[in-house]
């Protein structure tokens, strides 16, 4: 079988990692402002929150005129996420 | 390859109101996902060793190549959710790519769940992606990676 072939992965954007690095440095005025919704942060300021993370982002590229931006869901407290593997009425 | 991962940490403002200096740490990776187009944007993935299977929010897969391994959502059990409020989704391939600002992971053929919303955010698990990579973590330091 033929080797699958994918495309190049682009490399980061330095303003997108810096962007990530401010809103987790400011997690804590973000939780609470916008306790468990989406945040978009440009440039080191908030652009847009909601629950909605479609809305979210398309604000956030709107505003950056570029596709990676900054999106984190900031939770509010602690949050444990778990799961089994198959759901009661997987079958 | 080493793929450098993010630790972040911050104090539990409410822990703290108690007077206890409690660390919730979370660790990063940035990830794309494979699209009929290419790759994605960038988006924030949190390495959860607790989770069998990566979780996708709707957003982030709904423009990806995605082949269903199952048809009908299913409830998606966490800690103390019930049958009403679990989130769902269904189980798919993707293909993920993690990525620090020096490199790029190989492309990392999973199986996950694509959720039916965006309630949770992006939970990378074991399958994929610590079967396929060695995890390395120094919290104490701030520092963890994955060696592909």
């Amino acid at each position: 079988m033929a080797e699958k072939k994918y495309p190049p992965v682009p490399p980061l954007d330095p303003r997108y990692v810096r962007d990530v690095d401010w809103a987790y440095a400011n997690y804590n005025s973000l939780a609470a402002a916008h306790p468990n919704q989406w945040v978009a942060v440009v440039d080191e300021r908030v652009v847009a929150a909601g629950a909605d993370l479609g809305e979210v982002e398309t604000e956030a590229t709107r505003v950056a005129g570029r596709q990676d931006v900054a999106v984190i869901f900031v939770e509010r407290g602690i949050h444990v996420y778990d799961h089994s593997a198959f759901g009661p009425d997987s079958h | 390859m080493i793929i450098r991962l993010s630790v972040r940490t911050r104090i539990d403002l409410e822990a703290i109101a108690t007077g206890l200096a409690l660390l919730l740490i979370r660790i990063t990776a940035s990830v794309r996902i494979l699209t009929p187009s290419g790759w994605s944007n960038s988006r924030v993935g949190i390495l959860d060793t607790g989770n069998p299977v990566t979780l996708i929010p709707r957003r982030v897969w709904s423009g990806a190549s995605v082949d269903f391994v199952r048809q009908i959502s299913q409830p998606i059990h966490g800690l103390g959710s019930t049958e009403t409020n679990a989130i769902r989704g269904r189980l798919g391939r993707v293909t993920l790519s993690l990525e620090d600002e020096e490199a790029s992971s190989p492309p990392i053929d999973t199986v996950a769940y694509l959720l039916d919303d965006d309630r949770a955010p992006l939970l990378l698990g074991c399958e994929g992606i610590l079967t396929c990579a060695t995890l390395t973590t120094n919290l104490r330091a701030g520092q963890a990676f994955l060696e592909f």
